[in-house]
């Protein structure tokens, strides 16, 4: 079985005063699976998709390790090598969509600019593809999409659009870093069924960062549990909800199990035993 | 009597640039809400359906365009200014984002007594006093008085931007996704210290969310909201389906997107995910 991304003994240190952000961090996302990596904020979450993505902020440096991206390890690569293989093997979607676009460029700009990197094509079929893509992502007017600007739209329709313009290379890896906590529920859930559409299963193998174990249960094979640093759990979804092995997991699944009150659950309850009457 | 209400208020914003049409958007049609005394009313509704909007208004930040906001039985808007500094001191707010709603520059001590300095004559020993009292209250320390708001974790600094709204003790505070941006483990930790304040102070509350669950752990009434209206009114959420509210097609939607708290079971051929 290859894997889409290894990741050994991973170590970065914040550089003034050598303070340790990830302290010794394996972990393997395997081709076509979803892995989700958990954590509170500040456990390192994000430096780890960063460190695998080469785009370490300045100051925070990465001591030691092996990162093997989709068969490939990526010790001695120059920035350009780097950058090709960071564009054929793995996409990313972030968190914040109004600060990962430009906001003097529109929609169709981004595709360009991403596919263009990708070496793929003329104007035309780059724009097929846009809106091949726009589509794909549940937009119904995709023509439209592509001549609006950043601040022409909602947070969750931008969210949208970053993960159309991550999926149209076919990516073995995309990286989702936090990309529906700031949506609210019904949008969340739109980014997710796309997620869950187009990776895992034979597509696009799944990295996703959160700190939120609803969004983990309901998308995740895999739990990689991490804090401080370091590697707490790392189970199957189910083994991990079931039995969790340390008293730090079983923690926080206590404290999201606390979420769902007997209100919440009796209110659930009713309403599907109103649709199925 | 309730403490604070909202009667048929309407508020709509101006779209387009200087120049040119300029079209009108609605976003409140006619909001009516009521908090009565040590209450916590819940506001439901997804992004852009209004609700921020409704906190601004009811905490006098904006003016309607029709109808009335009523703190104690007067409109705010007509208040004289005495009683217009009294319905200041009184109605607090918690914004969702605690980084951009604190100084920088500021340390912790300064920012929770910020209040206290518009409002109060008292000297900076008292507040100093006054600011470490209100930390532990939040469950942080003595020793968190003079940190810059960087060296706080977000759930941290939420917690100074709530201890900032108690400072004089107000009746009445609006929590505006006051938890979402918030790490599961924060959240939990921060609806608990909310819960068991509302027990200690008897404090009146409108808490605005999208998420059910959060709302259902602490209101104790729900509103919801649909395109600028209340599309339903739950007086006691335990009693949702005698109430309406488990017909109304917005509180649906918000409730069945909530995800499930344990994993779905998958058939093992799809688990595995390569053959």
């Amino acid at each position: 079985m290859s894997s889409a991304l290894e990741i050994e003994d991973l170590r970065i240190v914040l550089a003034k005063g050598e303070v340790p952000i990830i302290n010794g961090l394996s972990f393997v996302v395997p081709a076509g699976r979803t892995v989700a990596l958990v954590g509170e904020s500040g456990s390192g979450k994000t430096m780890t998709s960063m460190a695998v993505m080469g785009l370490l902020p300045q100051g925070v440096i990465r001591t030691g390790g092996r990162i093997v991206l989709g068969g490939l390890s990526v010790e001695g690569l120059s920035s350009e090598e780097y950058r090709r293989l960071r564009n054929t093997a793995v996409a990313m979607v972030m968190q914040n969509p109004m600060s990962a676009f430009d906001p003097v460029q529109n929609i169709s700009y981004h595709f360009r600019e991403t596919l263009a990197s990708h070496g793929s094509g003329n104007k035309k079929e780059i724009r097929e593809k846009a809106i091949h893509g726009l589509e794909v992502a549940g937009f119904p007017d995709p023509r439209a999409i592509l001549e609006l600007y950043p601040f022409q739209m909602s947070g969750g329709m931008l969210q949208r659009v970053m993960l159309a313009i991550a999926l149209v290379s076919s990516p073995q890896l995309v990286i989702a870093d936090e990309a529906t906590s700031d949506l609210d529920v019904l949008s969340q859930a739109r980014i997710l069924k796309l997620l869950k559409e187009h990776c895992g299963q034979g597509g696009s193998a799944l990295l996703l960062i959160t700190h939120d174990l609803s969004v983990a249960a309901s998308m995740a094979d895999e739990i990689v549990l991490i804090k401080e640093g370091k590697l707490v759990e790392k189970n199957e979804v189910d083994a991990f909800f079931r039995k969790p092995q340390t008293h730090y997991a079983a923690r926080l699944l206590d404290l999201h199990r606390g979420l769902y009150t007997r209100r919440f659950i009796r209110i659930m309850n009713n309403m599907t035993e109103g649709v199925s009457s | 009597m309730n403490l604070i209400e909202m009667r048929k208020v309407r508020k709509s914003y101006r779209q387009g640039g200087f120049l040119g049409s300029r079209t009108s958007v609605d976003v409140l049609r006619g909001v009516d809400l009521e908090i009565p005394p040590g209450r916590c009313l819940g506001l439901l509704g997804t992004s852009g359906c209004g609700k921020s909007t409704a906190g601004r208004l009811i905490l006098g930040l904006e003016k309607p365009d029709g109808g009335g906001v009523y703190y104690k039985g007067h409109n705010i808007q007509t208040l004289n200014s005495e009683d217009k500094r009294r319905f200041r001191r009184n109605s607090q707010v918690v914004f969702q984002n605690s980084h951009g709603s604190v100084n920088p520059r500021f340390k912790a001590w300064t920012i929770v007594c910020e209040p206290l300095t518009y409002f109060g004559k008292t000297r900076k020993t008292e507040q100093r006093e006054k600011a470490a009292m209100l930390l532990k209250t939040v469950g942080l320390s003595e020793r968190d008085l003079d940190k810059l708001p960087h060296q706080f974790s977000g759930g941290e600094l939420q917690r100074v931007c709530i201890a900032r709204a108690l400072a004089l003790d107000p009746d009445f505070i609006v929590f505006d996704e006051a938890v979402s941006s918030l790490d599961m483990y924060n959240q939990s930790l921060v609806l608990e210290l909310l819960s068991s304040l509302k027990k200690e102070t008897g404090m009146t509350s409108l808490f605005i969310s999208h998420d059910l669950r959060v709302l259902l752990k602490i209101s104790d009434s729900l509103a919801i909201m649909d395109k600028g209206r209340i599309s339903s009114l739950v007086k006691d959420p335990s009693d949702l389906e005698f109430s309406g509210g488990m017909f109304d097609p917005a509180f649906q939607e918000l409730a069945r997107s909530v995800l499930p708290s344990e994993p779905v079971p998958r058939p093992e051929s799809m688990r595995m995910g390569y053959s």
